[in-house]
């Protein structure tokens, strides 16, 4: 459990809780409105165009070296 | 010397929580391979210990689970880039699956978990390849065609002359009260808090979808596509109840 708040990279709201990926977190409740949102659903693409930030930040990475 | 898995992973959890307490997301530092940064992937024993802990549902390793098998999702993404769809977008895509498969993952089976997430990944870049043939000649009513400096959206729905309320107006049409609250009960707690909210089922005033943002804290974008997800699933309900 995170004792700060963070920003969900969902639904923007300042959550205590949630899984964090590459620096971003996600809230619980969107962990489970993402694993349980048809592709047909508007709200799917909403999590799409969100979870985008993702890949930039996978490419902008400055090359750092090994772990 | 050699350090065990156990306290090599157990270290790693103990500084990840430690820093998610003190409010800093872990800035991680990658091998770089090609022009992408990608975390490495862990190794058998790492993935053993790892795997171990998943049902105890501790947020820090579902979260090394996904991240150290996004490489897994990049890989996937990339031999669907000849569909015309935009490789953030299949890595976003790519990324709800493997989201699905580390929650849904059964540790029982003997089953690797790079063989069952490259199926769910995959699974989710084709079903939505699917579902994007079908609709690519349709324009949507919600499709939205402007966003002020609010941040709200114009959408289709509204230029066409959709009043704000139609939609719940059809929904009392259609069924009575009780219905609508015995649906509402199959809702989670956010998703009745919304309803109660924007459409004042409680007896207050209804509220705009900015306001309902507000004051949860979420973005009016957000809400307003929840809103419509719950009204379908509300539907959903209705015709279950009736």
């Amino acid at each position: 459990m995170m004792e700060e708040e963070q920003c969900c990279l969902i639904c923007e709201a300042r959550v205590r809780e949630g899984i964090v990926l590459l620096g971003h977190t996600i809230c619980a409740d969107c962990e489970q409105e993402m694993i349980h949102t048809e592709v047909d659903d508007e709200l799917y693409a909403y999590f799409v165009e969100k979870l985008r930030t993702l890949w930039f930040e996978l490419t902008m990475r400055p090359e750092t070296g090994t772990p | 010397m050699n350090i065990p898995i156990r306290v090599r992973m157990q270290t790693r959890l103990f500084v990840l929580r430690i820093l998610l307490s003190i409010g800093r997301a872990p800035e991680s530092i990658w091998y770089v391979g090609g022009s992408e940064a990608l975390p490495p992937p862990l190794s058998r024993d790492e993935e053993e210990y790892l795997l171990s802990r998943l049902p105890s549902g501790d947020e820090a390793v579902r979260a090394m689970l996904i991240e150290r098998n996004l490489r897994l999702v990049v890989y996937i993404a990339r031999k669907f880039e000849n569909t015309g769809i935009h490789i953030e977008d299949l890595v976003s895509i790519g990324t709800i699956g493997l989201i699905k498969a580390v929650n849904t993952f059964d540790v029982e089976k003997k089953i690797k978990l790079a063989t069952y997430a490259s199926r769910c990944i995959e699974n989710e870049i084709l079903m939505f390849l699917r579902r994007n043939s079908k609709i690519r000649i349709e324009v949507s009513f919600d499709e939205p065609l402007n966003v002020d400096w609010d941040g709200n959206e114009l959408l289709l729905s509204d230029v066409l002359g959709t009043e704000s309320d139609t939609i719940y107006r059809d929904i009392e049409d259609q069924v009575d009260r009780n219905l609508l609250y015995s649906a509402l009960e199959k809702l989670t707690e956010r998703e009745r808090k919304i309803m109660e909210m924007r459409f004042g089922l409680t007896g207050e005033k209804d509220m705009t979808q900015k306001d309902v943002a507000d004051l949860l804290g979420i973005s009016q974008s957000y809400i307003s596509r929840l809103e419509k997800r719950i009204i379908k699933r509300l539907r959903k309900e209705f015709h279950k109840l009736t």
